[in-house]
């Protein structure tokens, strides 16, 4: 009997919980596949005939399209440009032995602190001189505030967790130095790597900040797009809404769950 | 020689090492030089006198202040409570598919997420107000200016409880088993063994992801911008808010490039206190 009551317990509290968690996300879901009239029904409709003539508006009808692309080719440059420059101090941070490593490292880190709205204002101004606002560039630069130094850190724990004996037997070998990094280690820790592109990736999708104020039309990503549609003469259509935000949020919970285990990591900057 | 120059420490840290100054330190040097000069030319630390007596300044700084402790607070105990539940009382498997729930709130694009709250809070169509109306109680205008603050500090704690879970989760698994065994063959109550062995052992992980979620939490902005922009009647106006309005949409860039010095300043500062005060203890 008390077997009972507790389990009982334990599947509300847990139901509690999910529910909590998942509702407005479920929410969005919902109505992004409903008839306008029925997005409004009150009381909420239980049963409702599903449509996907919201997503096909979205999609067809608002230049989605080349908004979403914008925000995919600005991610990548983004992912591309942290890695090939993150992953190389990574490795140096990780196995050399440097006078100053802990200001370095310190360095590093201490972006994470950095105020998005400060380098924004100075990000403004500079990419409007250099006739940059409303370019990919302005942005894939920008993003190298936060990827920048996650991609270190990240990849730094990476090189930190595989043992040195390899890379030592390929230098004992007659391997250059480089040879090692390129045809040993790299490919070693090919796995993190994507996990930490994938990482960047979601943080570079996510951004909104720099990506208002930075872009106008031509470089309009996804997620100012969405935020477009909260003009007043377009505030309820909700299906419309949904629609759109379903179309960011999926994408991205299927990359954050592939690399779910470092999420966390990527978010506190292995300092967990 | 050319070799080895290429795989030195130097050249393989300076190209990172370089654009980090560029993107940080640089554009900080350069909004600090902006803050001190108007339209006509320089004018010292004028921005920084002009602020004391913006009453718009003291107003968001209060903002800010509100929102970071009560949200922060409800997040760390809210959290805690949670990773000490998933972690005492569910299968393994059930372990599981809580982490990846977790992530959902967290990882998902915020701007999207504001969409859903907003709609939610929709005084006449929201889902909130109709449950109220179940339960007979008043329809509450959940972004007008008296429930506006509580209102965003509702969507910070659902964003970001699940974060403080996990990480103390993680906490969890890793602490070695053999004092809590100890301890249950000593007799100890499950209380004591929080009091006295759970608590201490995570103290240092629970005071870095207080320390990420202040550092954040003085960042928060799409929830707030998407939901209210500071709204209404600055009653959710925080520093940061204040900040990109003044330059973004009044174009006053050289004073929102003191307010924002300012917050970074504040930041800074209690950033050190907080990791000081880590060392002392």
């Amino acid at each position: 009997m008390k077997f009972i009551a507790k389990t009982l317990i334990i599947s509300i509290l847990s139901f509690v919980i999910i529910l909590f968690a998942l509702f407005p996300i479920f929410w969005l879901l919902r109505l992004s596949f409903m008839y306008p009239a029925d997005a409004l029904a009150l009381p909420p409709k239980i049963f409702f005939i599903p449509t996907l003539s919201n997503y096909h508006y979205i999609i067809y009808n608002c230049n989605f399209i080349k908004f979403f692309l914008n925000s995919i080719l600005i991610s990548i440059g983004s992912v591309t440009l942290s890695l090939f420059l993150g992953t190389p101090a990574a490795y140096a941070l990780s196995r050399f032995n440097l006078r100053r490593k802990n200001d370095i490292q310190f360095y590093f880190l201490s972006a994470r602190m950095g105020l998005p709205v400060v380098a924004l204002i100075a990000f403004f101004i500079q990419f409007h001189a250099l006739n940059l606002l409303d370019t990919y560039i302005a942005l894939i630069i920008a993003h190298q505030t936060f990827n920048l130094p996650l991609v270190i850190w990240i990849t730094k724990s990476f090189i930190d967790a595989m043992p040195t004996d390899i890379e030592e037997a390929s230098l004992l070998d007659g391997c250059s130095k480089l040879g090692s990094l390129l045809r040993i280690t790299l490919p070693v820790i090919a796995p993190g790597l994507i996990t930490t592109a994938i990482l960047a990736f979601i943080f570079s999708f996510n951004d909104f900040i720099f990506a208002a104020i930075l872009t106008s039309y031509n470089a309009r990503t996804a997620t100012v797009f969405i935020y477009g549609f909260f003009s007043p003469e377009r505030g309820l259509e909700w299906n419309y809404i949904s629609a759109g935000a379903m179309l960011l949020i999926i994408p991205i919970l299927i990359f954050s769950l592939l690399v779910q285990k470092y999420l966390i990591r990527g978010l506190t900057f292995g300092m967990v | 020689m050319k070799k080895n120059f290429l795989t030195s420490p130097i050249f393989l840290l300076l190209p990172a090492l370089f654009t980090v100054f560029l993107v940080t330190i640089w554009p900080t040097i350069y909004t600090f030089y902006l803050s001190l000069f108007d339209q006509n030319g320089f004018i010292g630390l004028k921005y920084y006198m002009d602020m004391t007596t913006d009453p718009l300044f003291w107003r968001s700084l209060q903002n800010s202040l509100i929102f970071i402790s009560i949200s922060v607070t409800t997040e760390f105990l809210l959290g805690f409570s949670i990773a000490m539940f998933v972690y005492k009382a569910l299968t393994n498997k059930m372990k599981a598919i809580m982490k990846s729930i977790f992530i959902f709130p967290i990882a998902a694009t915020p701007i999207a997420l504001a969409t859903g709250w907003r709609i939610m809070y929709h005084p006449v169509f929201g889902i909130i107000n109709y449950f109220l109306g179940l339960l007979h109680l008043p329809a509450q205008a959940w972004l007008g200016s008296s429930l506006a603050m509580p209102s965003i500090i509702i969507i910070d704690i659902w964003q970001w409880t699940f974060f403080i879970s996990l990480v103390l989760l993680a906490g969890l698994e890793k602490l070695p088993k053999e004092p809590f065994e100890a301890a249950q063959i000593d007799g100890a109550t499950e209380r004591e063994i929080i009091r006295y062995l759970t608590l201490p052992l995570l103290k240092n992980l629970m005071i870095t992801v207080l320390l990420i979620r202040i550092i954040d939490a003085f960042k928060t902005f799409e929830i707030i911008y998407a939901t209210t922009e500071g709204g209404p009647g600055f009653t959710t106006l925080t520093l940061n808010i204040y900040a990109f309005l003044t330059a973004f949409r009044y174009y006053h860039l050289n004073y929102a490039a003191a307010i924002s010095i300012f917050l970074l300043f504040i930041l800074t500062l209690l950033v050190f206190v907080l990791i000081k005060q880590m060392k002392v203890e």
